[in-house]
């Protein structure tokens, strides 16, 4: 018991304490049992309450609803519960929830549960009143958006659309409901949904909106949106998807193209005048941003219809439309297309054209199979017509986009064509126009052209130069490709050519001549002296089938008679390649040209007979003068000539003699003549004359022949003899000529001069040196063997025969500085000139083998009594070998002084180091050692500098600057400098020289150098040194004078010489090279400057340096 | 990381005297003196600085020049043409070496030569 008691009390606490209201009632509906809870909610102590009715604290209107709640609970044994209100002040609404019970150990009843539900239901209430707002709000955002004009729409992540407005649905051609709930995929096709997707991701990525422009193409439109893409977000910062809003810009666009279009093609319209290329740029502008072809077609002269241009993104394609226009050409009685097009003036618009429409109306199957091929799927054809005439047609064509014309394209099209027809029409009327001036041009072309070759033929006064007037100056005129101007002999009645041009040589020496008969164009003109005008190639051919094919295979063929006073005396043709059509302007040119043939050919052949005549005449006049007066000239050389001149018959007989041979034999012509040539002959030389006779009667001559004659004071002479045979003028010989000359001196000479210049060449061949001779001209007519050597022949024969020319352009010649080696300073040719002694060393390279030698050339002139020079005498002197000797000692000093001045720079930077190193512990005693090291180190130094100086003095190898140089500056830095280097004397400069020299600084510094350090040497016992410098206006000198030993006048020229040192009488001998002059001497006279010096032995010296001042401000500053 | 200087001479007491000079002044000094293989020797020192001996048993130090200048690696290292020969000055122009310094020199215008291009 106490176990169930302990229960009870436990239930009982429970049952006060828990949070919601336990009341129990039992079957008479009286309260039980009345928690702790339910006081709360009821606002009633349980004392007050148990026992009575539990219907009682409800209102009257609550009452039934817990009743029936109670029973239905009682009936179906479960759980249920009810919402009721108090009767109280406060309206609080409590829940009832009733379980029945069905423990037997309780008393008969149920429990009610108790909750006070007032606060949830106003909780309630307000969320409901929330919801309605919202799905009100989502109604009025919905019909905004609807109600925006632009297309919205919203999507998630995945593209999938969420909500578009009808305008955007409306834009893309499609219904809201074909939209919403699909992928992007599914709405757009492939290359649209990939843009749109492209997009949409950047957006998700990037979390910024975007705006940009969109095209897309849907089907047969195409659309242009003005689009912002962003995202949206729910409450707590998610993506959710894309919001888009757009504008749909299409029209916009459009009209911009159109304008850009219409524009451009405006540019192009009124750029050129050539129509057809005008109209070709047009096509090519249209295609393919507004169609897919353009074709436009024109009139051509014949009326028929011809592709202008045809325009295709695709040169393939172009081709196979002008294929398939040759096969099968417009009809103009087309009743549709361009055809129609053309002939009515009206615009043929097929926005869509079905695969059906065009098998309809083709027949042919082939045509179909290409235009299948090609695919038409729209076209506009629009007349171009200007000034109410149709000129052609433009067609648009659209195939392989799959665009449709639109109503607006047409309207695009139509101005465009109304532009291009008023582009053709101004380009037809400039044309129109260019042809009349070109025309009024040719003709003033052929007015000129007839008045210049009036003007040429009347100079023209021979045939040939008359026929190359007309050929050259008339026949262009017209274009002729060949033409002949031929001349008619009315006596053997035959044709000939004067001068063609357009033939074959082969076919002008063919038809060179030919009978009047022989059937040709030419012929016919003649014979009838009518003008022959053909037109046609079959008409030529068939009518002069025997003329050349170069002619027949012109088209137009032009035959004119010349005819003078009614007789033909020729002709000229005129061939043209193409059919020509002459206007009158071309006629009367051609009639007036064969006028003025006929008359300029008449001319001629009068001219050519009387000229004939004429040079008969005078040259036969001629021949006879000619010959008299040769004879008269032929007396005059016999009479007065110094050779003997006779004349003796086939026997030996004398039959002339000259005063020549009265003088040279002593006979007078009367004491000779008749007698036989033998008087003169010393021998009786019976077999000479009869051998001299032979010859002559056979024709020949006998030249120069040497031979003793007797004088008539018995002496001999010797001559040299030409005879030759007289013939008659029927040819036969009648006597022979004779010419002879004394020689007798000349070969005295000759022999004298022989045997001594036997003794000369054997001299001259015995000397080593090279020896020639040349002649004023330059011709080498002696040389020895050496000199042959010398210059690469194996003899002075060899040598002599070759022409100077040709000896010199074997050798490259150099002078002593590697410096080419002019002609014009050849000592051979000085002396020609006049030199007395020219001598130079020059290197002669032979290019035949690359030998080098070195010679001295010497040359001297030999002259006559007049002081004319007859020869030059050259003296080759070869130096190869010193040369070389002298190269290697160059060599040595230069490697030598190279290889000293290394250790010597050891030495100088050890002992630095040294010096560095002792200067911290201050041991004045050691610093001073090592810097006498330092300075006898820097005197080897300059030594060696001045040995490396000289050697490239000599091998011509020293350089120097060519600087603009203030000398004064120049002096006073220098002994600035050299001032530190002496404690002994002072210099003391004094003048100015206020000028500008050219040259290189350092070199002349080195020269003021020496000098001063000369000057401090030569003088130990002296204490000063003095510099003067002054100038005047064209140089500056400059004088450094010491007080101290002098030098003797003997040397003071050879001081100057290279490793020259003097040497005193007292033999006190100074340290030194002896180069250091000599440098400074080349260094001034390299600077065109030169230097000496003055001095008296034991009174000091004074050295001096001029220069050439470059500019000089003032002349006047003078020494003290 | 003291700057590195390489001089290139036959003279071995001029390479000793030189790199006395210059290590005294914080130089690291490397000497060449036979130049057999003197690209890669001085591709793999890779000097701030080269001191160069015009003639350098048999080869020209104009010659030397060219080839480093060519070279990527050293086309960019200055060099300083040392000569007895009178002509450095023009040498080191026409080759186109950095600069040059007559022997003998005195040290004080060495360092300043070699201050001034390694600076």
């Amino acid at each position: 018991m106490t176990h169930a008691l302990n229960i009870k009390k436990t239930l009982e606490q429970l049952l006060t304490f828990v949070p919601v209201g336990v009341v129990m009632v039992g079957v008479h509906g009286t309260v039980l049992l009345w928690n702790k809870k339910a006081e709360e909610i009821f606002k009633k102590k349980a004392d007050t309450v148990v026992g009575k009715p539990f219907l009682s604290f409800f209102p009257r209107s609550q009452r039934k609803t817990i009743t029936s709640l109670i029973d239905s609970s009682a009936k179906s044994k479960n759980v249920s519960s009810c919402i009721v209100k108090l009767n109280n002040r406060n309206q609080r609404s409590i829940e009832i929830t009733v379980s029945p019970v069905h423990n037997n150990t309780l008393e008969a009843g149920i429990l009610l549960i108790i909750r006070d539900v007032t606060d949830w239901l106003a909780a309630d209430a307000e969320r409901e009143t929330f919801e309605q707002m919202l799905l009100e709000s989502n109604d009025i955002l919905q019909s905004v958006i609807e109600g925006i004009s632009d297309p919205v729409f919203v999507k998630d992540t995945k593209g999938n659309y969420l909500f578009i407005n009808s305008t955007a649905a409306k834009v893309l051609n499609k219904k809201p409901k074909e939209m919403l709930g699909k992928n992007t995929k599914e709405v757009f096709d492939k290359i649209n949904s990939k843009r749109i997707l492209e997009t949409d991701a950047r957006v998700l990525k990037t979390k910024q909106p975007i705006t940009y422009e969109e095209h897309l193409i849907l089907g047969e439109e195409e659309i242009y949106l003005h689009t912002t893409k962003g995202i949206y977000k729910n409450y707590k910062g998610k993506i959710l998807g894309i919001l888009g809003i757009s504008r749909d810009i299409t029209q916009q666009k459009r009209q911009e193209q159109t304008q850009e279009f219409l524009s451009q093609a405006s540019k192009i319209l009124a750029s050129s005048l050539n129509y057809q290329k005008t109209l070709e740029s047009i096509a090519n502008l249209a295609v393919p941003t507004l169609a897919d072809w353009c074709v436009i077609d024109m009139f051509n002269r014949k009326g028929e219809i011809e592709h202008i241009t045809i325009a295709h993104k695709d040169a393939a394609k172009v081709r196979l439309a002008y294929e398939y226009q040759k096969k099968y050409p417009t009809n103009t009685n087309d009743p549709t297309g361009v055809a129609a097009v053309m002939r009515t003036g009206k615009t043929e618009y097929v926005p869509i054209i079905t695969k059906e429409m065009i098998i309809s109306s083709i027949q042919d199957k082939e045509k179909l199979k290409i235009l299948e091929k090609i695919g038409f799927t729209s076209y506009i054809c629009i007349p171009l017509v200007m000034r109410n005439k149709i000129l052609g047609a433009i067609s648009f064509i659209s195939s392989t986009s799959g665009r449709h014309f639109s109503k607006k394209d047409v309207e695009l099209f139509t101005d465009l064509t109304s532009r291009a027809a008023l582009a053709v029409d101004n380009a037809l009327l400039y044309s129109a126009e260019r042809q009349a001036r070109l025309q009024a041009e040719k003709s003033f072309d052929r007015i000129a052209r007839l008045q210049a070759i009036t003007a040429a033929l009347s100079k023209a006064i021979y045939l040939h130069d008359m026929a190359t007037v007309i050929i050259e100056k008339g026949f262009p005129a017209l274009n002729t490709s060949a033409g002949t101007v031929f001349l008619y002999n009315s006596s053997s009645r035959t044709i000939e050519i004067l001068k063609s041009f357009g033939y074959s040589a082969k076919v002008i020496k063919k038809w060179k001549t030919f009978p009047l008969d022989r059937q040709t164009a030419i012929s016919e003109a003649i014979k009838t002296g009518r003008p022959v005008f053909l037109f046609d190639k079959k008409e030529i051919q068939k009518k002069f089938p025997s003329i050349p094919s170069e002619v027949r295979r012109h088209n137009t063929l032009v035959r004119l008679p010349l005819t003078v006073k009614g007789t033909v005396i020729g002709g000229i043709s005129l061939n043209f390649a193409e059919k020509k059509e002459f206007t009158d302007e071309d006629l009367k040119f051609l009639f007036a040209l064969a006028d003025q043939c006929a008359q300029a050919v008449e001319r001629a052949q009068l001219y050519e007979t009387a000229e004939k005549a004429r040079v008969k005449v005078e040259s036969e006049l001629h021949v006879r003068l000619e010959a008299e007066e040769k004879l008269q000239q032929l007396a005059a050389i016999v009479e007065s000539s110094d050779d003997a001149i006779i004349g003796k018959s086939l026997e030996g007989e004398i039959i002339s003699w000259n005063p020549g041979a009265e003088k040279m034999y002593g006979y007078k012509a009367n004491e000779v003549l008749g007698k036989s040539i033998k008087i003169i002959m010393p021998f009786h030389n019976s077999k000479e004359l009869k051998k001299i006779l032979n010859t002559i009667k056979q024709g020949k001559s006998i030249d120069h022949y040497e031979a003793i004659r007797m004088r008539k004071d018995k002496t001999r002479i010797v001559t040299s003899v030409s005879i030759s045979p007289v013939f008659s003028p029927e040819g036969k010989i009648v006597s022979a000529a004779v010419i002879a000359r004394d020689i007798t001196e000349h070969k005295k000479m000759e022999d004298t001069l022989r045997k001594s210049r036997d003794q000369l060449e054997i001299v001259f061949q015995g000397v080593a040196d090279g020896i020639t001779v040349q002649d004023p001209h330059g011709k080498i007519i002696y040389a020895n063997d050496a000199a042959a050597e010398q210059i690469g022949y194996s003899s002075a024969e060899e040598l002599l025969r070759t022409p100077v020319r040709n000896i010199m352009s074997n050798f490259e010649m150099l002078d002593e500085f590697d410096q080419p080696f002019p002609l014009e300073r050849l000592p051979g040719r000085r002396s020609i000139l006049g030199e007395k002694d020219a001598r130079e060393t020059i290197q002669f390279i032979d290019r035949r083998n690359g030998e080098k030698r070195w010679s001295t050339v010497s040359a001297r002139p030999v002259f006559d009594q007049k002081g004319k020079v007859l020869f030059a005498i050259n003296i080759f002197h070869d130096i190869t070998q010193r040369k070389e000797l002298d190269r290697r000692k160059d060599d040595f000093i230069s490697i030598a002084s190279h290889e000293l001045k290394t250790p010597v720079t050891s030495v100088k930077a050890f002992t630095q180091v040294l010096q560095k190193r002792f200067e911290k512990e201050d041991n004045p005693e050691i610093s001073h050692y090592l810097f006498r090291i330092d300075t006898q180190v820097n005197k080897l130094a300059n030594l060696i500098s001045g040995l490396l100086d000289v050697s490239k003095i000599q091998s011509g190898k020293i350089e120097f600057k060519h600087e603009q140089l203030n000398i004064d500056e120049l002096l006073h830095e220098t002994i600035e400098d050299f001032q530190h280097t002496t404690d002994s004397h002072r210099v003391i400069i004094g003048g100015e020289s206020h000028a500008i020299i050219q040259g290189d600084k350092d070199r002349l510094s080195q020269v003021f150098i020496n000098l001063l350090s000369n000057a401090v040497k030569y003088s130990p016992n002296a204490e000063k040194v003095v510099v003067k410098i002054y100038a005047n206006k064209s140089n500056v000198t400059i004088g450094i004078q010491d007080f101290g030993i002098g030098i003797s006048s003997d040397h003071h020229e050879k001081i100057f010489e290279r490793f020259y040192r003097v040497k005193g009488i007292s033999q006190e001998t100074f340290s030194g090279l002896g180069v250091g002059l000599y440098i400074s001497s080349e260094i001034i006279t390299r600077h065109n400057g030169t230097i000496w010096v003055e001095s008296t032995h034991k009174f000091g010296s004074t050295f001096y340096v001029q220069l050439p001042a470059v500019y000089n401000s003032s002349a006047l500053a003078l020494p003290h | 990381m003291n700057k590195k200087i390489l001089i290139i001479d036959d003279d071995l007491s001029i390479l000793e005297v030189m790199k006395i000079i210059l290590e005294e002044k914080d130089y690291q000094v490397e000497v060449i003196s036979n130049p057999k293989n003197i690209e890669n020797k001085i591709s793999e020192l890779a000097p701030q600085l080269i001191l160069l001996d015009i003639w350098v048993a048999g080869l020209h130090g104009a010659d030397i020049v060219k080839l480093l200048q060519k070279n990527k690696t050293t086309a960019s290292i200055p060099i300083i043409l040392v000569s007895a020969n009178n002509e450095v000055e023009k040498i080191s122009k026409a080759c186109g070496a950095t600069d040059f310094i007559a022997k003998p020199f005195d040290i004080d215008d060495l360092v300043v030569k070699v201050q001034q291009h390694t600076q």
